[in-house]
């Protein structure tokens, strides 16, 4: 299965059958065309989005940068330029966006720039201004300005990094001018080049403003992974199209198995209630086996209804806690709607009286430095296959 | 070839020779004399030209062929400073109130740049066939070396200048005018200068300013020192006030208490003299209430905080008593509202009581004269029934005397039999009446409970919606007993469960229509192909499932697939190619 998965792996196109069967059918897993896991956005029952290789959602996370039309770029040579802008969502669905830092920079390390607001509503546009302050030699200067995005669901929290250049073209001063022009360049959403020459300071003292410019705007999923914004620790990211091998657990036990996480609420959950198909809300029926082989009613009565759910946040390996009786990851008790990063090794025991009862351990497995499929085994194991 | 550099040997001097040491050479040599400098060029002791800035090359194989030919020269050359420099001569003079002043003038002076060769009439006693003090014998290259040093000058200048130009000017002043002069500043300067011009103006000197600097002369110094002294009364003096004030202070909070051995009157007849004996014979001792008085400031001080927090505090609980009593002024008014409804209400029930009361009396009335009508009827018909009886009676008396007669039984005895008969027949009958009166009378009591149950039933309806207690209902209506209050509570208390209940049903309701909305949002979101289209502003993959009924089932997970699928949807696995 994993193979077909593989063999299966070239990048969803945004145009692609997948969403359109995904809103199709509330309870597909599969795209009837192409055959691709659905593989759902966090908040898909408001967006109806699916996720792509990098785990933006493309309907959710729409952010837009623009040049104001008020920027005035006129500055002597040494001197610094600032630069005012407008951060738009142009998301057609009800998804604000929370932009949570903005840098920029010429050259070397980022500079925060000050930012007086967080949420960006579907349609707004709020104001930003970063400084350019090493414009001291004539030539093209480069602003690369990048800011944090994160969407959220509930208690959900996906963060992006996204980027986009200002080329500042700085003449040499001449002998009858004091006033250096700035041009500015920057490719716009379409990728075509505009070329602003900004006109000299006139005799009346006027300064004329640049056009409003839309900027074109890049993912900065290496800036990610290098911040810590996204994927784990060591660099290794768990990719929402990672299937999931469910070892130890009976086959009337499960949903599927060997698939990645293809739910309408992007979870994997886990719990005594019965499977999503026969009227339940779970993945993996968590049920105990006493010595005769048979289902232990006692013991299983031990684990809630739904007990916990396993998600990828962040490409991250996320658990949240959906007991209130808890639940240990790597021995550390966790209480209700608490989350625990789950790493290459962690150790899952739902009953935090009884860890000894059941176990669930996590491992990764690696192509290269990437994470091709993550085995949850039960402990003990199910004996004698179908329940 | 290099040029040497010909310089003074001291920065004080002003002027002075090469030394022939360095003019004497076989071969050819360079020197160079710069900007600053002048140089003189002496021939065989005869003044060639003075130069600035200039080269000079001497020695050289072709000059030594001519000297051996025509006779060789004497050549020497004179250095001269021609940068300005500073003449500094003592002054010492009385001024015109008889103070000894002292000072120093500072003269600008410079070389004449245009007149360098005058310098040789400040060169006095210059012999350049003699030798230098400090030259050893033999040696040749010291002969003629003079030199001029500022010092020369300054010796030159002081005697005209001393009492012609300073004391003749500070004589005219007063000492203590003398310091920060501007116009005896520029009188001194026009004299030095003219003075000055005078003397050396021929030999090539020229003076550019002159500046008196006074050390502080007697009068200053002791206007110095009164100044001095007076600062320091007055700081005193400020000293002593600052004291006063303190001590006034603490005068005004001072208290000081005696405390006596002897009679008070004693004390208060007592001299200065008597008093200072009794305190010095422990008699009359002083104590320092300052303590006690400072404790009564604060005591005084705590009291007033305090009087304000009670006036305070009085004032806030006024506005709470007034706000209360406003509030108990309401609720009494309200109470009294009710109280005149109730009472209101109270008499509309009296009323209805007694009016239903009245009816029923009257019913009752009418009833009962329509009963004894009856019954006089009745009485009428019972007398005319006994009086037909009687005669019946009568003529069966008479009957039965003749048939007894005929069969022999005796009057009497017939008598007592018919009278025993009449008298159960009047037994029944006033049964029969009795019966019918307590038919009618049970008939009429029963109108009358029935009326009342209404009225009470009424009344707790009312009992009910005014939420009036039991016992409260017992003061306004005494005829209301406790277990019609307590029904008329209960049913109160059965509204409420029942509008309870209905919230309840409200509550599921609304959420049923949650629910509802739920599933048509689904069905929406299920139904919306074309919605992907809208949402992601893109175009969208057309999926005409509706085109096609036809179905196939997955051969792994038996789950029914559209007919166009070529994955199954639940499994992926391929359905067709």
């Amino acid at each position: 299965m994993i193979s077909q998965i593989d063999q299966r792996a070239p990048a969803r196109q945004e145009d692609s059958c997948c969403r359109a069967y995904a809103l199709e059918n509330a309870e597909a897993t599969f795209c009837i065309m192409c055959g691709k896991p659905l593989l759902r956005c966090m908040a898909f029952s408001e967006c109806g989005g699916i996720v792509d290789d990098k785990g933006l959602c493309p309907v959710c996370v729409q952010p837009r940068l623009y040049l104001n039309e008020r920027a005035t770029i006129t500055a002597p040579l040494g001197g610094s330029v600032a630069v005012p802008l407008e951060l738009a969502n142009v998301s057609q669905v009800d998804r604000p966006l929370f932009v949570k830092r903005l840098w920029s920079r010429e050259r070397g390390d980022w500079r925060p720039e000050r930012l007086g607001w967080e949420r960006l509503n579907p349609g707004d546009r709020q104001s930003a201004t970063v400084t350019a302050c090493e414009i001291e030699k004539p030539g093209t200067h480069a602003i690369e300005i990048m800011w944090e995005v994160a969407t959220q669901w509930k208690a959900r929290e996906e963060h992006f990094a996204f980027s986009s250049t200002l080329i500042l073209t700085v003449p040499a001063a001449s002998a009858e001018q004091n006033i250096t022009n700035i041009h500015i360049t920057a490719e716009n959403q379409q990728g075509n080049v505009n070329q602003i020459t900004v006109p000299e300071r006139r005799s009346t003292g006027v300064v004329e403003q640049v056009p409003r410019l839309d900027m074109q705007v890049e993912r900065q999923d290496a800036y990610e992974r290098r911040s810590g914004l996204r994927g784990m620790e060591g660099g290794a990211m768990v990719g929402r199209n990672v299937p999931i091998l469910l070892k130890g657990f009976a086959e009337d036990h499960l949903l599927a198995n060997e698939r990645p996480i293809v739910s309408s609420d992007a979870t994997l959950r886990f719990g005594r209630m019965t499977l999503r198909g026969g009227g339940g809300n779970i993945d993996v029926q968590l049920v105990a086996q006493g010595e005769n082989g048979a289902m232990d009613a006692a013991a299983t009565a031990y684990f809630s209804r739904q007990h916990f759910e396993i998600f990828i946040e962040n490409e991250r390996l996320m658990l949240r806690v959906l007991s209130e009786n808890g639940a240990r990851v790597d021995g550390t008790a966790y209480g209700l709607d608490k989350l625990a990063p789950l790493a290459d090794g962690s150790t899952i025991a739902p009953i935090v009286k009884a860890p000894e009862l059941l176990t669930i351990s996590v491992r990764f497995r690696y192509e290269g430095s990437n994470i091709s499929a993550i085995e949850l085994s039960r402990e003990p194991a199910w004996q004698g296959g179908a329940a | 070839m290099e040029s040497l550099p010909l310089n003074l040997s001291d920065p004080n001097m002003l002027a002075e020779f090469v030394p022939q040491s360095l003019l004497k050479t076989f071969f050819e040599k360079r020197f160079a004399s710069p900007e600053d400098l002048g140089a003189i060029l002496f021939r065989d002791g005869a003044v060639i030209d003075a130069f600035t800035g200039t080269q000079f090359t001497i020695g050289g194989l072709w000059e030594n062929m001519k000297g051996v030919i025509g006779g060789s020269h004497h050549y020497a050359i004179m250095l001269a400073d021609l940068k300005p420099f500073d003449a500094v001569i003592p002054v010492r003079a009385i001024s015109l109130d008889n103070v000894e002043v002292v000072g120093e003038a500072t003269l600008r002076l410079q070389l004449n740049p245009e007149k360098i060769t005058n310098i040789l009439g400040l060169m006095r006693g210059v012999s350049r066939q003699e030798r230098d003090a400090d030259s050893k014998r033999g040696d040749e290259g010291a002969i003629g070396r003079k030199a001029l040093l500022v010092s020369d000058v300054i010796a030159m200048l002081e005697p005209h200048l001393r009492e012609r130009v300073f004391g003749e000017v500070i004589r005219r002043h007063r000492a203590e005018e003398l310091r920060g002069s501007y116009g005896m500043q520029d009188l001194v300067q026009a004299d030095a200068m003219k003075e000055v011009e005078r003397l050396l103006d021929d030999v090539g000197v020229l003076i550019h300013a002159t500046t008196v600097n006074f050390a502080m002369n007697e009068a200053e110094r002791q206007a110095f020192e009164k100044a001095k002294i007076e600062r320091d009364e007055a700081m005193k003096d400020f000293a002593l006030k600052i004291l006063k004030d303190q001590i006034a202070r603490e005068a005004d909070s001072t208290t000081f208490t005696i405390q006596s051995n002897v009679d008070i009157a004693k004390v208060e007849r007592a001299a200065s003299d008597e008093l200072r004996t009794m305190v010095l014979d422990s008699e009359v001792a002083f104590v320092d209430a300052r303590e006690m008085h400072q404790r009564r400031q604060e005591f005084e001080a705590l009291d007033h905080e305090a009087k304000l927090l009670l006036a305070e505090h009085e004032a806030k609980t006024k506005l709470t008593l007034a706000e209360l009593q406003d509030a108990v002024t309401k609720s009494l008014a309200e109470h009294e509202l009710v109280k005149v409804g109730q009472q209101r209400r109270s008499w509309d029930m009296q009323f209805d009581r007694e009016q239903t009361s009245v009816q029923k009396k009257w019913q009752r009335e009418e009833e009962e004269k329509a009963e004894d009508h009856r019954r006089k009827i009745a009485g009428a018909q019972g007398k005319f029934a006994r009086g037909e009886g009687l005669e019946d009676a009568e003529f069966g008396l008479k009957k039965t005397k003749l048939d007894t007669q005929a069969s022999g039984i005796s009057a009497d005895e017939q008598v007592r039999q018919t009278r025993e008969w009449n008298k159960v027949a009047v037994d029944n009958l006033n049964a029969t009446n009795a019966a019918e009166i307590a038919k009618a009378r049970g008939m009429t009591e029963v109108e009358v409970l029935k009326m009342q149950a209404e009225s009470k039933a009424e009344i707790d309806k009312m009992l009910a919606a005014g939420s009036m207690s039991a016992e409260q209902l017992a003061i306004y209506m005494p005829g209301i007993s406790q277990s019609a209050a307590d029904v008329a509570i209960a049913k109160a208390q059965a509204e409420g469960q029942n509008a309870q209940q209905m919230l309840d049903m409200m509550q599921r309701m609304t959420a049923e229509s949650r629910e509802h909305e739920h599933l048509m949002v689904e069905t929406g979101m299920k139904g919306g192909t074309g919605m992907a289209a809208g949402l992601g502003g893109r175009r969208g993959f057309p999926l005409d499932m509706d085109g096609d009924d036809s179905t196939v089932e997955c051969p792994k997970c038996k789950r029914t697939n559209p007919a166009k699928a070529v994955h199954c949807f639940q499994c992926g696995t391929q359905l067709r190619n």
